[in-house]
């Protein structure tokens, strides 16, 4: 009789802690169902047949009848956790009893303290895990590990718990050895699992980003391509024009037409050639494509841009998405500084190798007011509460944690604003 | 001062030579003219054996070799020397030239007068340079290396070091701008009497420390950034700070 209320109280613990965790609404008649299907011939099975046989019977009954009633995968990890719990509390609250005084009779006591131990850790796993789940979202790997860990782990503990009523000692221990190996190395089936997918995961970001900036790449080609073009199709009009002007024998007007159209017609040229010159360097086409694209919309707002990279730069120790995120806001700070400025816009981009083997790179522009500037990176230094004011250097900060060999120096000086990032080598990180 | 000179074009050697002559004569009679080549071999055989301090180098050296490698070479025997360079070249490797070799100054070459102008006050800065580190003054400042480039830091305008949470990397900021170098604050806390640990990641500059509220325990520095303060600091810093104020 007693056997049977403790029986009977789990049960409703159960009940209760899945319909809570999984946020089922349950109305008379559902759990009318479940007492038929499944508590009932649970209970049958346990009381003529054997525990472990209606243990079974009731934890595949409720998976299918909880997973019919939600259809969401969720519902599966949730039982899992809830069954967890129930046998870890219920270790706990025989533990706990032989520590207190005995003020109810035996069962009776072990009840009270285990229903409470297990209503009050289900509140902490759905307050606790909640976040844990909605920042998982959508993706399925995750929870078919998290379903393929909690069953495991449940498994084991009901093999241990019910199994090893029915063997002798010996038996025991070959069996503990056995369940114990087995579950260390799904776990660490499991992690490898993990590691692998994460890394998929990453290179195929990585491909997807690479493939971005090269089309944006071959876009900026195009554009001074068709400049280019345009180009030859004004030296035809110009030589026509020249022809002119000999032919009539007006070499003042040559003399100004040449100096005002030709001159400064190749010089842009030159200028323009210069700079895939000198882009070409630089091997790392997700940075070449970003330096280009940002070069251009520079020069679009009459911005000068001059570019050093004199050495070959073939890799740099950092994750390509990093460094082009970090550029990219840098590129963005100093052009937007310069359309603010009236005169002497200008932007200098330098990557290097120095003679220590680290690599730096150099973005420095001018500014209009030194001061504004100062204040704008000071007010959000790392330590204060200060405001992110929108310039994206908390985003570099908070990328550059990750990089021990990255440095960043940030240096205001005559009007000038420089960053110079220097990257070390080193083995590890990519 | 020794000086070394290397410029292939013979009339603008000539003319480098002369007019850096002229002006040492008058104004620094001490400056000696150690080497004036034309090809970047003939300064590397000198400096097998000798030393310089301070090099004016073409950038587009004829013989192929050009004046940045020339210049990292020199770096190599020397990594105090001024180097200088002279180019017609107006693309220009100015941040390279400062940050890969430390130049010290480059001139492009333009028209006679401010060329003169320009090339003089490059001389004069590189013998100011030359004295000052005969007199050791650079021990009033705290030194950060960039590249190759040293930036030489006063102690005044220092307001913080910080170490970031997992690194040895240490993030100093200061009026001009924010550094980062690997290193320890145990040391740098005995580098200047001024400095002062406020917190376990963190050394302030007791020159900038503008207010002190015990209530909530910060420190404000000059640059308005707060800083947090321990309970042990703070039963410190008012005594620290007043002796520093009798001291100055």
């Amino acid at each position: 009789m007693q056997l049977l209320i403790a029986g009977l109280v789990e049960l409703i613990g159960i009940f209760w802690a899945i319909s809570y965790t999984t946020q089922i609404k349950l109305s008379i008649k559902r759990i009318l169902f479940y007492i038929l299907l499944s508590m009932g011939p649970a209970i049958v099975l346990l009381q003529f047949v054997g525990q472990w046989q209606g243990i079974i019977y009731l934890i595949i009954s409720s998976f299918t009848y909880f997973y019919w009633l939600s259809k969401s995968f969720l519902t599966l990890i949730h039982i899992c956790f809830v069954l967890i719990f129930g046998v870890i509390t219920d270790n706990l609250s025989q533990y706990v009893m032989t520590a207190l005084p005995n003020i109810l009779p035996g069962n009776l006591e072990h009840l009270c303290i285990f229903t409470l131990l297990f209503v009050v850790s289900i509140i902490i796993y759905q307050h606790s895990t909640r976040k844990i789940y909605n920042l998982i979202g959508e993706i399925k790997v995750a929870y078919m590990l998290i379903l393929f860990i909690a069953l495991v782990t449940m498994g084991t503990f009901y093999i241990n718990l019910y199994l090893t009523d029915y063997l002798s000692k010996q038996n025991l221990l070959k069996f503990n050895i056995i369940t114990q190996i087995t579950y260390f190395a799904i776990m660490l089936f499991v992690l490898y699992f993990t590691i692998v997918t994460i890394k998929k995961e990453n290179h195929y970001r990585k491909v997807e980003f690479e493939t971005a900036q090269y089309t944006e790449y071959m876009h900026s080609l195009e554009l001074i391509n068709n400049d280019m073009q345009k180009f030859r199709h004004d030296h035809a009009n110009i030589l026509v024009t020249m022809q002119g002007y000999i032919e009539i024998e007006d070499f003042d007007g040559l003399k100004t037409y040449f100096k005002k159209h030709i001159f400064s017609a190749e010089e842009d040229t030159i200028k323009r050639n210069m700079r895939l010159a000198n882009l070409a360097n630089l091997k790392i086409t997700g940075i070449k494509g970003l330096i280009l694209t940002k070069t251009l919309q520079a020069e679009k707002e009459g911005i000068s841009v001059h570019i050093e990279i004199p050495d070959e730069i073939e890799e740099l120790s950092m994750n390509v998405i990093d460094i082009s995120r970090i550029l990219g806001i840098f590129l963005d700070n100093a052009i937007e500084a310069n359309i603010e400025n009236n005169e002497n816009k200008e932007i200098d981009i330098a990557i290097f190798h120095s003679m220590s083997g680290s690599t730096l790179i150099i973005i420095e522009n001018t500014i209009s007011d030194n001061s504004i500037m100062i204040n704008q990176i000071f007010d959000e230094g790392y330590s204060t509460k200060g405001k992110n004011r929108g310039t994206g250097l908390s985003t570099v900060k908070s990328i550059l944690k990750n990089y021990p060999n990255v440095m960043l120096n940030t240096d205001v000086n005559n009007g000038v604003f420089t960053q110079i990032i220097e990257v070390t080598k080193s083995e590890g990180i990519r | 001062m020794k000086v070394v000179i290397c410029e292939d074009n013979p009339q603008q050697q000539k003319m480098l030579y002369n007019r850096l002559r002229n002006y040492a004569m008058i104004n620094h009679p001490s400056v000696e003219f150690v080497l004036v080549a034309s090809h970047s071999a003939e300064v590397l055989s000198y400096l097998e054996d000798h030393k310089a301090d301070c090099y004016f180098l073409d950038i587009n050296l004829g013989d192929g070799r050009n004046g940045l490698e020339l210049a990292s070479e020199i770096r190599k025997h020397d990594p105090i020397a001024s180097i200088i360079f002279v180019t017609d070249y107006s693309e220009a490797l100015k941040l390279t030239f400062k940050y890969k070799v430390a130049a010290l100054d480059f001139i492009i070459k333009r028209t006679e007068e401010s060329f003169t102008d320009e090339l003089i006050e490059a001389f004069v800065s590189s013998i100011t340079r030359y004295e000052q580190l005969g007199q050791n003054k650079v021990t009033n400042f705290f030194q950060i290396k960039m590249g190759e480039l040293i930036k030489n830091i006063p102690y005044e305008n220092i307001y913080y070091f910080e170490t970031s949470e997992d690194f040895h990397k240490i993030r100093l900021s200061e009026k001009n701008g924010v550094f980062e170098f690997y290193g320890k604050l145990k040391e740098i806390e005995e580098m200047h009497s001024s400095f002062f640990r406020c917190h376990k990641s963190m050394v302030i500059n007791l020159q900038n420390v503008v207010e002190i509220n015990k209530k909530e325990k910060y420190v404000e520095l000059a640059n308005g950034v707060r800083c947090p303060i321990s309970i042990r600091a703070l039963r410190n810093i008012q005594h620290k700070v007043n002796e520093h104020l009798v001291n100055d």
